[in-house]
């Protein structure tokens, strides 16, 4: 049961953090606070530093300098509490290739040390809803991407965690299963004290599911709101109410990259081949 | 496409091959080092060509030194030895070489993007063809060209040097037919799942046979020292009185050095009626295996032409109908985990036949000491030993591409120490049993010494667990600003990157803790000898040393 105290502190909270890999900068600054019932996006081009946030959230990495909690706990101080309380799914599906879903769930939940009632409960209703049937018991290196994928968003979600961490959790999955996972988020984010912190690059997603869309550029927060304020920064050339894809370009100033590359595609394509 | 281009081309496939191959038995990108992607990339691709040059090296020189005995002594039995000794080793080493760098290979995934170029048939299967003789060009080359300048050198006899590149050439063809024949069979046992008995039964036996061959390649020379004492005396000595030169003469490699034997001195078929069968058979047998080698080239042939097609092993799915879960607690979990995994990954199969080689290699060196006595019990109870701390160094290969996920689950390092020394401990356990059955049949007035062996059961817990902890907190200071706990982290990544210093330094800690209670055993012997005072000092020490690394786990 979730105190009144606990239902007002932030899911996540990160302050200042930097991190630096050698001499390459991937955070410089970066402030972000995730309250409960939040689905929190976190939008950026590639290498803006989204991973990273993520794997530091998570207690797989560690910031350089900067504070972070994550349900009041500190993940460098406490990883193993903090892995216990959150579902995380990563960017790429890297999983023992030789088991078996079957496998692999056995393996997840006895580390989780789950009742064995609640855990076969769970991952029957969610193997059945992802439609994993029929790759139950058939080794995850034949397995295509998407299905690879709906195996790790099963694991994330099996200890019903109070955190959910996705990266790019979209990646290879169908449309029916696309709009499962879409409903699992929005449930999760309806329970009380429980948020879901996401990076995407689908920008529809982000629109239709974020309740406050973080925007991350050369490794910090750039603008931060939900998709009505974003939108109130940035006017569009038709005068008409701006798309998240456009203010994303507006802020990452890629608008004009991306005008010039189109520029020489153009060309490029105009100029005829031998 | 002519040759000269395609091999160029070739290239791309193979250092694709080298590094899927790599990342499928070692692990994600977290396995190679610290650095970017590019630089792990490249550091795999310099440890296969390493590891290429160190195989190339030892079957260079293994083939010169194979006819060491022949160079001075001149004999018949010597030359038998010589042809046999070296043909052994270039095609067991070249097989054990490609357990590491094949096994990406049935999969076709390194063909994969050059399917969709337009390249016709021929072309593709040809790259897919060069790119898996890239994986063996050194040593093959150095195989054919060192045994046949051998024998040229020492024979003078241009039919023994022709016959010679003609059985060096078939022992190649064996060579890269059977990896890729390997290769496959890792293939199909990575893509059949269900836990069915049938299944079940498959992939143990698969298990056993992939991890006694490996085992055996890899203790290819212990088992030749064996062999040869019986080979050179049926040759040399009992000939008539034996039907060992006949089994000799139908088993290649055995046969290729009897046949060429005789081809340089003619007088050993009349040696004997059984040696005039044996040299005859011989021949028959060289005929027959140089026929095979065209087979098993057109079979290699077809099998690259196959992958090259994306034609990889068929995948057969059974609907699951129940989805209920055998929960474990994390350690036992760990270790289930770890067991399935290292059964299907040919670098860390073998630790499956180790209990099998130990068992077998300890009963025969007691079965030869003179007196079986205390020191042939410490002696094998050692052996036995060295075993268990091998493999518990080979299951740091086992988290392969999982282990970034692993990362992300409430563990810490010492429960995945812990449940990796368990694996180890129970490989040791053959050794007191073999020891005691041995003791009751040869022995049993001093079926007592089969506790030395038993308490030894503490010690190489301990020696295990002390091992793999050494490995990773080795990587403390690379780690840098990490806490503790992140420096396990980064031990645990870089566990498969095989840093053999580190490694090294860890079995040395590890054997010192293994052997010292049987130091202790037989100091105490020394001074008061009471067997008793002996074997309690052996216990307390070896659970005191439990009991320290133990605490030092719980500290990590």
């Amino acid at each position: 049961m979730e105190s009144a105290a606990d239902m007002k502190a932030p899911v996540v909270e990160a302050k200042d953090v930097h991190k630096n890999f050698g001499t390459v900068q991937a955070l410089a600054g970066l402030s972000l606070k995730v309250m409960p019932g939040e689905i929190y996006g976190l939008l950026g081009p590639n290498g803006a530093g989204k991973s990273t946030m993520i794997k530091i959230i998570t207690g797989l990495s560690e910031q350089s300098s900067g504070e972070v909690r994550v349900l009041g706990l500190d993940p460098r101080e406490s990883p193993l509490e903090v892995k216990s309380k959150i579902g995380y799914v990563p960017e790429t599906t890297m999983l023992y290739e030789s088991l078996s879903p079957r496998d692999f769930f056995e393996f997840v939940v006895s580390v989780r040390k789950l009742d064995k009632k609640t855990a076969n409960d769970r991952v029957s209703k969610l193997a059945t809803a992802f439609g994993l049937e029929e790759y139950y018991d058939s080794p995850i290196a034949t397995l295509s991407m998407g299905t690879k994928q709906k195996v790790t968003i099963i694991a994330s979600l099996i200890h019903e965690p109070p955190l959910l961490v996705l990266d790019e959790p979209m990646n290879g999955l169908d449309a029916k299963s696309s709009r499962i996972f879409k409903d699992v988020i929005s449930l999760q984010s309806q329970r009380p004290g429980r948020a879901v912190v996401f990076s995407t690059h689908i920008m529809e997603v982000a629109e239709h599911l974020c309740t406050r869309i973080g925007i991350i550029y050369k490794g910090s927060i750039v603008a931060e709101g939900s998709m009505d304020q974003l939108r109130a920064g940035v006017t569009t050339s038709g005068g008409g109410q701006a798309t998240l894809e456009e203010v994303f370009l507006h802020l990452t100033h890629e608008e004009e990259e991306v005008a010039e590359t189109s520029r020489a595609l153009r060309e490029a394509f105009s100029t005829p081949t031998v | 496409m002519n040759l000269r281009e395609a091999w160029r081309l070739s290239k791309t496939p193979y250092i694709e091959l080298v590094f899927r191959s790599a990342v499928m038995t070692r692990g994600s990108m977290g396995g190679f080092g610290f650095g970017s992607p590019a630089r792990r990339v490249k550091s795999i691709t310099r440890g296969a060509l390493i590891g290429k040059v160190i195989i190339t090296a030892f079957i260079a020189l293994g083939a010169i030194f194979a006819f060491y005995q022949f160079a001075i002594s001149r004999t018949a039995a010597a030359l038998v030895t010589g042809v046999t000794l070296s043909l052994a080793i270039s095609l067991g080493y070249t097989v054990l070489y490609s357990l590491q760098v094949l096994p990406s290979f049935s999969g076709a995934g390194p063909y994969a993007l050059l399917s969709t170029m337009p390249l016709g048939r021929k072309d593709l299967s040809l790259l897919a063809l060069l790119s898996v003789i890239r994986t063996f060009d050194s040593m093959i080359v150095a195989a054919i060209v060192v045994q046949v300048t051998v024998i040229a050198y020492l024979t003078f006899s241009p039919l023994a040097t022709a016959a010679m590149a003609l059985v060096s050439v078939a022992n190649a063809v064996f060579g890269v037919t059977i990896s890729l024949g390997l290769a496959g069979l890792f293939q199909r046992n990575i893509t059949s799942g269900g836990r069915g008995k049938r299944a079940t039964l498959s992939r143990f036996l698969f298990l056993i046979s992939w991890g006694l061959a490996a085992a055996s390649f890899g203790f290819v020379f212990s088992l030749i020292q064996y062999i040869f004492p019986a080979l050179e005396s049926a040759i040399s000595g009992s000939l008539s009185t034996t039907s060992i030169p006949i089994l000799f003469a139908v088993v290649h490699p055995f046969s290729a050095g009897l046949a060429l034997a005789s081809l340089v001195f003619p007088t050993l078929a009349s040696a004997s009626p059984t040696l005039g069968l044996a040299t005859s058979l011989s021949f028959v047998a060289m005929a027959g295996y140089l026929m095979l080698a065209y087979f098993a080239g057109r079979k290699a042939l077809s099998i690259t032409d196959r992958v090259s097609q994306q034609q990889a092993a068929t995948i057969v799915r059974q609907r699951a109908t129940e989805f209920i879960l055998r929960l474990r607690r994390p350690i036992p979990a760990y270790v289930l985990k770890d067991t399935r995994i290292a059964s299907k990954n040919p670098s860390t199969a073998f630790v499956f036949a180790l209990p099998v080689f130990e068992t077998v290699i300890i009963a025969f060196s007691l079965s030869q000491a003179e007196v079986l006595g205390t020191t042939a019990i410490l002696g094998a109870t050692s052996l036995g030993c060295f075993f268990a701390l091998i493999s518990a160094s080979v299951l740091l290969n086992t988290e392969g591409s999982g282990l970034d996920y692993t990362f992300s689950l409430p563990l810490n390092a010492r429960l995945i120490i812990l449940a990796k020394s368990v694996i180890s401990t129970v490989a040791y356990l053959p050794v007191p049993a073999a020891i005691g059955v041995l003791l009751v049949f040869a022995l049993p007035s001093a079926l007592w010494l089969v506790v030395i062996p038993v308490i030894q059961i503490l010690a190489v817990s301990a020696a295990s667990s002390a091992e793999l902890a050494f490995f990773i907190r080795s990587y403390k200071k690379k780690g840098g600003s990490q806490t503790s706990r992140g420096v396990q982290t980064r031990g645990l990544n870089l566990m498969s990157a095989g840093d053999l210093a580190r490694l090294l330094g860890a079995l040395a800690v590890a054997g010192g803790i293994a052997l010292g209670p049987l130091g202790v055993y037989a100091g105490t012997y020394f001074v008061t000898q009471s067997n008793t005072l002996a074997v309690a000092s052996q216990a307390l020490v070896a659970l005191a040393e439990l009991i320290v690394v133990q605490l030092y786990l719980r500290r990590m």
